[in-house]
């Protein structure tokens, strides 16, 4: 039976979390209309309830200031959008204080780490006050690379009260390590044997069955829905999930369901 | 949210998929497909009504050898439109541009595809004696520069502004085209009114609204570089994109049907 017909039978309304957003500009790429407003449009056009954003200023050039655009963004639209915090772990003398900044002053809720932008391995002793923070307020984080399977898996096991999020893994095409070279399956797989351990869909390529393939793999309830929006076209990153040959369950625990539990309990 | 399925059987939507693949590729993955059959299965559950096909032997083996089996691929599918790889006539691997173009033609083979960066060959003068032909029968040129990530700059610009250039009346449609083209997209966009973009790859945001109101709504070919990649992404973009329903009509399909149509025949 043509799975469009069953659609049809099976009308629904679902609720989505996006838990990789980004704000602003980034420099090597044009990005049209990515101010709060304008993500809100295109958020509410396609029925997307909720965004979890870190800023490119952040990722870029100036953590603080990117910091504090994150949190007027989330002042603007606070049941609309989630802030992240993120830490450049460069700037080691100041981790303390922009830490304290994030989550005591400007409300963000969770910390998103890019150790490629910021040319700093995960696995270097910067990021441990990082670690350590957020073990003790028990904060998510979202990082664009965890580097290797042992590292991930060691972190999990240390730092219980810590959700790690793998950011990019939906562009997996089944092999050991896929044509993208960004996510490797040993780093996929960790994610079942931790009950911390996330996988979040972002990623431009988007291989024929990849969703499928890491739902087989991992369980739909360790897989969070994000978008790398407003990067990426959300219409196009939603296609993913809609169009997956998964069940209804399936999907609304990846939309939705994981990413709530994450954020809110 | 509707379903994306669900708003394209109730919008009169037609999709023609200006790019997909048949036959084996040598890093085939595990759950997806290479035959015909498969890919109109793929076809119905995306609520996709026609494809422009190459075969995976024109790509990776020899382009005659492919041009020939995607003629035997599609003989019993009517949503199955072949196109032919080509390479520069130099080399005489396949016949002279006259005689391709005769066959393609009395083939039915709407359109043309080139690989110059895995074939090994510039988009340059070697290669104007056939877009001559191409342009002579409106055959529209798919160029794939093999581009996987957007991050690649593999793309030559350069040699593409001067084939538009050359060839005004020639119909360029460029493949996978990326978030991180833009900057070159546009100039590009505005100097050639002959140049179209595919857009499996292209997932900007905003992107298909900013070429609609700024080069207009026939510049964008819908794509999914299927069995390689989903086509549920690009189709709910598509879908879901602020422009008029018009609008996505033409980028879903008939801005391709519109240019297979306009193929001339020999007199």
């Amino acid at each position: 039976m043509c799975p469009s017909k069953k659609m049809n039978e099976s009308r629904l309304r679902r609720r989505v979390i996006d838990v990789h957003c980004h704000l602003g500009k980034y420099s090597p790429v044009y990005i049209p209309r990515s101010k709060p407003d304008d993500m809100i449009r295109v958020m509410d056009a396609i029925g997307i309830e909720a965004a979890c954003i870190s800023s490119f200023a952040a990722i870029g050039p100036d953590w603080e200031v990117g910091n504090s655009m994150v949190a007027e963004a989330v002042s603007q639209y606070p049941q609309r959008f989630i802030g992240y915090g993120v830490i450049n772990p460069n700037y080691p003398g100041h981790i303390h204080d922009e830490l304290d900044r994030c989550f005591d002053v400007l409300g963000l809720q969770a910390i998103k780490l890019h150790p490629v932008w910021h040319d700093y391995p995960i696995d270097g002793p910067n990021y441990t006050p990082v670690f350590e923070y957020a073990e003790s307020h028990r904060l998510t984080i979202l990082s664009h690379t965890w580097g290797n399977s042992d590292f991930l898996a060691g972190a999990a096991s240390s730092y219980p009260n810590i959700n790690f999020v793998v950011a990019h893994a939906g562009g997996w095409n089944g092999k050991a390590i896929s044509s993208s070279k960004l996510i490797e399956y040993k780093i996929l797989a960790t994610a079942k044997n931790y009950g911390n351990i996330y996988l979040d869909l972002a990623a431009s390529l988007v291989y024929f069955g990849a969703l499928e393939r890491l739902v087989k793999l991992v369980g739909a309830e360790k897989i969070l829905f994000g978008s790398d929006f407003p990067l990426h076209n959300l219409g196009y990153q939603l296609g993913r999930v809609l169009f997956a040959k998964i069940s209804r369950k399936e999907k609304n625990a990846i939309l939705w369901e994981n990413a709530q539990k994450l954020l809110w309990t | 949210m509707r379903e994306t399925v669900e708003l394209i059987q109730e919008s009169d939507i037609s999709f023609f998929d200006a790019n997909c693949m048949v036959g084996k590729w040598p890093d085939y993955f595990e759950g997806s497909f290479y035959s015909p059959e498969d890919l109109i299965k793929e076809m119905h559950y995306c609520a996709i009504d026609d494809a422009l096909v190459y075969h995976s032997l024109s790509k990776y083996y020899e382009p005659a050898t492919g041009n020939r089996e995607i003629l035997e691929s599609v003989k019993r599918h009517p949503m199955l439109h072949p196109s032919w790889v080509l390479l520069p006539s130099q080399t005489s691997e396949m016949l002279q541009p006259d005689d391709i173009a005769r066959e393609m033609v009395d083939n039915n083979v709407h359109a043309a595809r080139l690989f110059p960066r895995l074939h090994n060959f510039l988009l340059e003068q070697s290669l104007y004696d056939l877009l001559a032909v191409l342009t002579n029968h409106r055959i529209p040129l798919f160029i794939d520069c093999g581009n996987l990530h957007w991050s690649e700059k593999c793309i030559p610009w350069a040699e593409i502004r001067r084939v538009c250039e050359n060839f005004p009346e020639l119909p360029v449609v460029l493949i996978r085209i990326g978030i991180g083209d833009n900057r070159m997209l546009y100039p590009l966009l505005e100097a050639a009114q002959n140049l179209y973009i595919e857009i499996s790859y292209y997932q900007t945001h905003d992107g298909l609204e900013q070429i609609c109101k700024r080069f207009g709504p026939e510049r964008l070919l819908f794509g999914s570089d299927m069995p390689i990649f989903a086509p549920g992404p690009p189709v709910t973009m598509v879908m879901h994109a602020d422009v008029p329903k018009e609008t996505k009509r033409l980028i879903a399909g008939d801005n391709l049907r519109n240019l297979l149509g306009n193929v001339k025949s020999f007199n």
